[in-house]
């Protein structure tokens, strides 16, 4: 080899004390001979056993080790270390060997990029197979819990409304949608004495709806239009493809900050955001569509669930803050009127005068 | 070699002073960094223990006394055991409680009485009584994690070391810590003093020892303008909340505005006091820091940190706005402005007689600074 013989001026440490050896480094003919003037230090060191400490840097100092020994070898003459490698194996797990900074730099840009994409398109994808895995005893778990802290969240003014006929109404009008349509679920519907013109879905058939809901519909086929929009959210484990997006981007941010602190304010993070939930334009569709086919077996009438539509968009249009919050993630309202007018083909009442009277006046003290 | 030492003639008279260098550059840090970020996500963020590794060799590696770099020996696996186990000890507890109590939260409207609301009365007053827990690792996490590192880090192929009990060092900072409570953070100079020099004493380099003989001296001054410039803006954060009114109404008027506008208002006088506090407190650090550097000693050799308000206040605020604003992106940068400021202002006075120290008999961690992990301080 053209190098043999080459030799570098470096500094010897033995491990046991911090005296420097001023030495020199000499490529032999199979290890590294190093050796100061005044003979305290002769040593060869195998080509197979040098290391490198650290990572090497063109135009810096550079440091060998023996294996796993304690001595150390400090060379500042860089262009040593080149002479040196056609001797030697890998000298560090992370030998990169000349590499070009820039390039290197732009790889793991991209790479970063590609796989910071790659969770932005792939978590989507991945969240409704996840989701479907969920035991339902987890799924009902969750949603307990997450509509908890919705309620929590609404603090002063998340008075239940108890009014006994009008739970046992809603009660009856939940059973005759959900037995349209058989699945795994059991809805519970809760009523909050609150303004705003709002309802959800939490995982598992935990559903809330607000007394504004109720006072804004006009009758109670639009509510029970909406009861089963809401109903098909849960069905389709809407609820939990979103925890599980939200769960999954958590995890790339915490990855992407370091911190595991972060962990424990999921379970509330997730709260939030299923409380102000926003479902895609999909998933909205698709809970129209499962709405409008429950209300045709049970044979209840389309119009109110229209009408109701109907008056969103007016009152969006007016910006009517109360309703523009929630309504605002549920776009394109008109055209949602439009699709229930051509496919509902129910006929008959949700339920009787007297019993929409209960509901209205449910949350009255 | 004699990287600043001083002229020869001045040596007879004066010992030499050396400094630390630093050769590192942000763009080389940056890939480390952009290699890291990568992994620990494909990883779910468990390559983040090997990661924090190659950084720190990095910065050890390229920062250098006497034109010998240090060398830093740690190993990924050894912080990632480490903070396996302090995951069993901090989460472990809580949540075998939360099932063995078999705690309830009530449902609003609920009835709620009886054993559930006496078991969900237990639950609440164990995880108070937890909270001085949760202290006491806190800093027995910080000084297992100084431990860690000092007998992870290795100049001239010796290592550093610290006896004392992590232990004893939790209670200390524990009792201090509630005293500066009780006192409304009148203490925490001393209490500050106390802390430091309890962990600078037990450092060892080879087979010397650091000593440290700091107190509060010059310190109360300068927190006290830092306590005294807070509480103040405290003052008018809560007069200017009162002034516009907590629900965004400016009150005297009874008109809303632009509810955009006065969310971002609202936000900055919240912030206020946290900025004056970050201002006011450089000038407390920087004489933290000289005090520690000019109480410090090895054997003969003394130290020196002469920086200022300015120069503390220079390193701390743009470092604090450029992770803010790069969402942290600027990372290798900050690391690098800081190991410069100390390579600039840590001075070593005397000499540093390297034949004479041998190998330190004091014993190194097996793992490393889990508990760290769940405090989230320290920047490297």
């Amino acid at each position: 080899m053209p190098d043999r013989g080459a030799s570098a001026a470096g500094t010897y440490t033995d491990g046991r004390t911090a005296r420097r050896h001023s030495v020199r480094a000499t490529i032999g003919v199979d290890g590294l001979l190093i050796d100061s003037d005044d003979g305290a230090v002769v040593e060869t060191w195998p080509f197979a056993e040098l290391r490198l400490v650290d990572e090497a840097y063109a135009g810096r100092p550079f440091r060998l080790k023996r294996a796993s020994g304690a001595e150390r070898l400090t060379v500042a003459d860089s262009d040593f270390l080149d002479w040196l490698r056609p001797h030697t194996g890998r000298l560090s797990r992370n030998d990169l060997r000349g590499a070009n900074l820039k390039v290197r730099a732009a790889g793991w840009i991209g790479a970063t990029a590609a796989i910071l994409a790659g969770f932005w398109f792939l978590l989507p994808l991945a969240a409704g197979p996840i989701a479907s895995r969920v035991p339902l005893s987890w799924e009902e778990g969750l949603g307990h819990t997450v509509q908890r802290q919705a309620l929590a969240l609404m603090a002063g003014d998340s008075r239940l409304c108890t009014g006994r006929s009008g739970q046992l109404a809603f009660a009856r009008l939940v059973q005759r949608l959900s037995a349209t349509k058989p699945s795994r679920y059991r809805f519970r519907v809760t009523v909050v004495d609150n303004s705003t013109v709002n309802a959800f879905a939490a995982p598992g058939g935990y559903i809330v709806v607000f007394r504004g809901l109720i006072d804004k519909s006009a009758d109670a086929e639009g509510l029970a239009g909406v009861m089963a929009h809401e109903m098909g959210h849960v069905i389709e484990r809407h609820g939990m493809e979103n925890l599980v997006k939200a769960l999954g981007l958590s995890f790339v941010m915490s990855a992407l900050i370091g911190d595991t602190s972060g962990f424990a304010g999921i379970a509330t993070d997730m709260a939030q955001s299923l409380a102000t939930s926003k479902f895609s334009r999909d998933a909205e569709r698709e809970a129209d569509r499962i709405a409008v086919e429950m209300l045709n077996r049970a044979n209840i009438s389309g119009r109110g669930f229209r009408a109701f539509f109907q008056m969103v968009a007016r009152e969006t249009g007016q910006e009517d803050k109360s309703i523009g919050r929630y309504f605002a993630s549920h776009p394109a309202t008109r055209g949602r009127a439009q699709f229930v007018r051509t496919h509902a083909t129910g006929t008959r009442p949700a339920m009787s005068a007297s019993e929409w009277q209960a509901v209205r006046t449910m949350c009255d003290r | 070699m004699t990287n600043g030492t001083a002229s020869e003639a001045e040596t007879a008279v004066r010992p030499p002073i050396h400094r630390l260098t630093h050769d590192g550059r942000s763009g080389e840090l940056f890939v480390i960094f952009l290699i890291n970020l990568a992994l620990s996500i494909l990883t779910l963020g468990i390559y983040r223990f090997w990661g924090r590794t190659r950084i720190r060799r990095y910065v050890w590696s390229q920062t250098s006394l006497l034109g010998e770099p240090l060398e830093y020996t740690g190993r990924g696996i050894e912080l990632f055991l480490g903070f396996l186990f302090a995951l069993v000890v901090i989460y472990g507890p809580i949540i075998g409680l939360y099932f063995g109590l078999d705690v309830e939260l009530p449902d609003p409207g609920e009835e709620f009485g009886g054993t559930k609301l006496n078991r969900l009365i237990l639950f609440v007053a164990i995880m108070l009584l937890a909270i001085p827990i949760l202290m006491l690792f806190y800093y027995v996490a910080l000084f297992a994690a100084y431990r860690y590192r000092i007998g992870r880090t290795s100049w001239l192929g010796i290592r550093g070391g610290m006896e004392g009990s992590a232990w004893r060092y939790g209670f200390l900072g524990l009792g201090l810590g509630f005293l500066n409570v009780l006192t409304l953070g009148w203490t925490k100079p001393w209490a500050d003093s106390v802390v430091f020099r309890y962990r600078l004493g037990r450092a060892w380099f080879g087979n010397g020892k650091f000593d440290s003989h700091l107190d509060a001296d010059g310190l109360y001054s300068r927190y006290a303008l830092a306590w005294i410039g807070t509480a103040a803006a405290v003052g008018a954060m809560f007069a200017g909340l009162a002034t516009i009114g907590l629900d965004g109404q400016v009150l005297d008027r009874g008109t809303a505005v632009d509810p955009v506008r006065m969310q971002i208002i609202v936000i900055a006088i919240e912030l206020t006091p946290l900025i004056v506090y970050q201002l006011l407190i450089c000038a407390y650090k920087a004489a933290l820091v000289r005090n520690i550097a000019r109480t410090l000693t090895y054997g003969s050799v003394r130290f020196r940190a002469d920086v200022t308000f300015k120069d503390v206040f220079k390193l701390r605020i743009p470092n604090l706005l450029l992770m803010v604003f790069t969402l942290g992106f600027a990372y290798p940068y900050v690391v690098m402005r800081t190991t410069r400021f100390i390579a600039r202002h840590v001075e070593i006075h005397g000499d540093i007689r390297t034949a004479a120290i041998g190998q330190t008999e004091v014993g190194t961690p097996r793992y490393g600074e889990g508990l760290m992990e769940f405090f989230g301080i320290g920047m490297i």
